[in-house]
């Protein structure tokens, strides 16, 4: 079969997920994460012990069969911690891309399609937004709205409305300028038609991509706000957290800061492969 | 262009140095190296030459203004600045005077007599009964803390010549020298005050102490110089103190043991006992007995639902039943502080053994009992605390006890503003946190807390122990004081509106080199001025 006629015979999906298939580092990132769900999802039945259960006689354990990555000073399962932390991580991620990219896209879609003084008074507000840091930004959140896991995904939720309003204007910018846009207004299509049925179906590859990235940046995010004490409050679990706990024993208990560390690197660079394995799938570009 | 720096400024142009230059550096190093060759640190060698001190402050203060800031770091540096007008002795548990001396000629009329010759920083002027009459009028017109918690009692205050000022009291009031001249007694430049306001003299304090600030980087340094006009005989005897804010304990030790500093506060407890044994060649250790204690207390109606699990006494019991004290001591503390059920530390009048009820390592069948008793089958119970890490930590193993009885601890970590805007508002459920108390006399341990009254009461009214309160304050007979305190300690380690955990001891590491450093029982009050190298 060559190479054309196969192209014609599927479905773009199909290649798609053809194409996402052949990019082996994305497979293994899929395959990662997905363990990484099942196990946050399915912790409480994977692992008998509380996460804040202490145990004084065992603390600082090193890892063993009894407790597979040691315990901390207040002798609590290092492994059960890391269960529930990833619930926290993954749950402020999901909340994360679901706040960004649910006003992101559609403030940036209908901004870039009407255009005028709407989209200038729009873009100027994300662009306010995107002159500070995003950490700082959420970290200046944070401080108003106080240490809450749902004040966390709000804060970092905030923090990436504009990065995807950016992008979904750049692109419907330049897709109603397509003949087959152009044709669906002389027709006489609504404007909610065009943008639902011609423009947004064009730019989900492009968010889709930037809902991985940003995915992982959120987990980082996370992190990094429960590492500054602003995040998820004790005794939840939660990664950062538990980092920034490890740093004092450091030299005493090596487990402690390597575990939470793998866990956050895992997460992060698995969505970060399978971000660049979205990308490449829907790049029509890549069909060659 | 002075002569000196002309020349300074040409020779560093030329790129060249002089034949005093080599001999001076010479001389310096063969000094050092010979000091090093002997055993002696290098760093203690450098700080002698310079006779400075570098203290590390775990924070960083707000502001130098004693009449607006009331936290530990901004205090610590201001001990420095400010002298008071009376100060306590920690060794003795007096009251000493300090600028003024004080006369009480009768229950309503106090005398205070200002110190002469004492002068203003920079250039202010002599101190005269001005500018105590000043702050004692500042504080009623400006509505300061100290109006609520050591100024109440006055009704006003008056000049009677250039250094004598009379006080006129509403009320008999006992520790007015050690309440209102101590804790309350800070005193400020008028002139200066009144040339700058509130937050310009926050950053630019004017005091009569034995050193002036320099200079001031938020977030990263203070400078203190030596006052040369200060009226302690030969003191202070360093020439500069450096404060530096280092938040993060690791960083404070690592700062100690290279030499970039000379005290620290508040090592990691996880750190101590190896100083404590001695294992460290050059570094000091004390340990000094705190007069604080670290607590959890609750909100009563109407600042709380009146149903809520916690408004029930045997609740609260069963949560004091269920805190191993202990466990908090060893696992917190590395043992750097004493089990107590009840407010009065030892040294206080009135202090009794502790525990008194409430056992050391907990009883937790009793608390269960009292649990199932309540019909509390389990509960969310959100507790607030401030931003020191050791809370936390504390907060994070009273949360696991609690869980034994079926309480699910929420812990609400707050910045130490927001913190105490929610503890004085009354906006909690439940609260986890510590304090330092102000003065020797056991009515500033307990008046505040349980007088229904007190500012810092969270509607927890006990008619008795209010009458005993105030009874206990006009009270000069130690005897009938003590009874007095008795009664009040058992009334609340019987309805624990208050849970007391511990009095915890202050840790202070220095350089071996540093003479004359006494960390006081107050965290908040570290002098300096008997410091110097040996």
């Amino acid at each position: 079969m060559t190479e054309s006629s196969r192209t014609h015979g599927e479905s773009p999906l199909r290649l798609a997920a053809q194409r996402f298939l052949r990019h082996r580092l994305a497979v293994i990132g899929g395959v990662l994460v997905t363990i990484l769900i099942l196990s946050a999802v399915f912790a409480p039945w994977l692992t008998d012990v509380e996460p804040a259960k202490t145990n004084l006689r065992s603390k600082l354990s090193p890892p063993s069969w009894e407790f597979p990555f040691g315990t901390d000073h207040f002798g609590r399962d290092v492994f059960t911690r890391m269960l529930h932390g990833a619930r926290v991580s993954l749950l402020v991620g999901l909340g994360v891309v679901l706040i960004a990219a649910g006003i992101g896209t559609p403030v940036g879609v209908v901004s870039g399609y009407f255009g005028g003084r709407l989209d200038n008074l729009v873009m100027r507000l994300m662009d306010a937004f995107l002159t500070f840091p995003p950490l700082l930004l959420a970290v200046a959140i944070m401080g108003t709205l106080g240490p809450e896991t749902e004040n966390v995904i709000l804060a970092v939720g905030l923090v990436y409305i504009p990065v995807f309003a950016r992008l979904a204007r750049g692109n419907t910018l330049s897709l109603r300028e397509y003949t087959y846009v152009s044709a669906s207004v002389a027709l006489g299509a609504s404007s909610w038609r065009i943008i639902t049925r011609d423009i947004l179906p064009n730019i989900i590859g492009v968010i889709l991509v930037l809902i991985a990235v940003t995915f992982s940046r959120a987990v980082i995010a996370e992190a990094s706000l429960s590492f500054l004490g602003l995040g998820v409050q004790p005794p939840t679990a939660s990664w950062g957290r538990d980092l920034n706990e490890a740093r004092r024993y450091l030299e005493d208990a090596w487990w402690l800061v390597t575990f939470p560390t793998v866990m956050i690197a895992l997460a992060v660079l698995n969505m970060n492969f399978i971000g660049d394995g979205l990308r490449d799938a829907l790049d029509p570009r890549a069909q060659d | 262009m002075s002569r000196m720096q002309s020349t300074r400024s040409t020779r560093a142009a030329n790129g060249g140095i002089s034949r005093r230059d080599v001999l001076r550096n010479t001389a310096a190093g063969g000094a050092a190296l010979g000091a090093y060759g002997a055993g002696l640190p290098l760093f203690n060698i450098v700080r002698a030459q310079d006779n400075k001190i570098t203290y590390a402050l775990f924070g960083e203060p707000p502001g130098l203004n004693g009449f607006v800031y009331t936290e530990i770091h901004g205090n610590v540096v201001t001990t420095n600045i400010f002298d008071k007008m009376a100060r306590i002795d920690h060794a003795t548990r007096r009251i000493e005077p300090e600028m003024v001396e004080w006369k009480n000629e009768d229950p309503l009329t106090w005398v205070l007599k200002v110190r002469e010759g004492i002068q203003w920083h920079k250039g202010y002027g002599e101190l005269t009964g001005e500018d105590i009459l000043y702050c004692f009028n500042h504080v009623q017109e400006a509505s300061t803390f100290q109006k609520g918690v050591s100024h109440f009692p006055v009704d006003h205050a008056k000049l009677r010549s250039k250094y004598v000022v009379e006080v006129k009291l509403k009320m008999p009031f006992s520790p007015f020298p050690m309440v209102t001249l101590e804790y309350g007694g800070s005193v400020m430049c008028k002139a200066a005050h009144q040339e700058m306001g509130d937050q310009e003299f926050a950053r630019n304090p004017i005091g009569t102490g034995p050193f002036e600030l320099d200079s001031w980087v938020s977030g990263s340094h203070l400078v203190l110089k030596k006052n040369p006009n200060h009226w302690r005989d030969g003191r202070p005897y360093v020439d500069e103190v450096l404060y530096r804010v280092i938040e993060d304990p690791s960083v404070r030790l690592s700062s100690l043991l290279t030499g970039e500093i000379d005290i620290m506060p508040r090592p990691d407890p996880k750190d101590t006992p190896r100083f404590r044994e001695g294992g460290e060649p050059g570094i000091a250790y004390q340990s000094v007995p705190g007069w604080n204690w670290d607590y959890m207390d609750f909100t009563f109606p109407p600042y709380i639902a009146a149903d809520f699990p916690t408004v029930n006494v045997d609740v609260r019991r069963a949560i004091s039943y269920a805190i191993d004290r202990q466990t908090i001591i060893d696992e917190i503390y590395a043992g750097e502080a004493i089990v107590t059920d009840n407010p009065v530390p030892p040294g206080y009048l009135g202090h009794r053994p502790s525990p008194i009820v409430y056992p050391a390592r907990g009883d937790l069948a009793k608390a269960k009992e009292l649990m199932a008793k309540a019909g509390a089958t389990g509960f969310d119970l959100e507790v607030i605390t401030s931003d020191k890490e050791w809370l936390r930590r504390e907060c994070e193993l009273v949360a696991a006890m609690l869980s034994e009885i079926g309480i699910n601890m929420k812990i609400r970590g707050m910045d130490v503003g927001t913190y105490s805007t929610a503890w004085v508002k009354k906006q909690f459920q439940a609260d986890l946190e510590d304090i330092t108390i102000v003065s020797p006399d056991v009515d500033s341990t307990l008046w505040w807390f349980h007088h229904k009254d007190g500012i810092v009461e969270h509607g927890w009214e006990n008619q008795a122990v209010s009458d005993w309160l105030d009874e206990g304050r006009a009270e000069l007979d130690p005897e009938k004081r003590t009874t007095l305190y008795h009664n009040i300690v058992d009334a609340v380690l019987d309805d624990c509106p208050y849970i007391y955990f511990n009095h915890v001891n202050l840790v202070y590491l220095l350089k071996d080199a540093v003479k004359g450093f006494h960390g006081g029982p107050q965290e908040h009050v570290v002098p300096l001025w008997d410091v110097q190298w040996g």
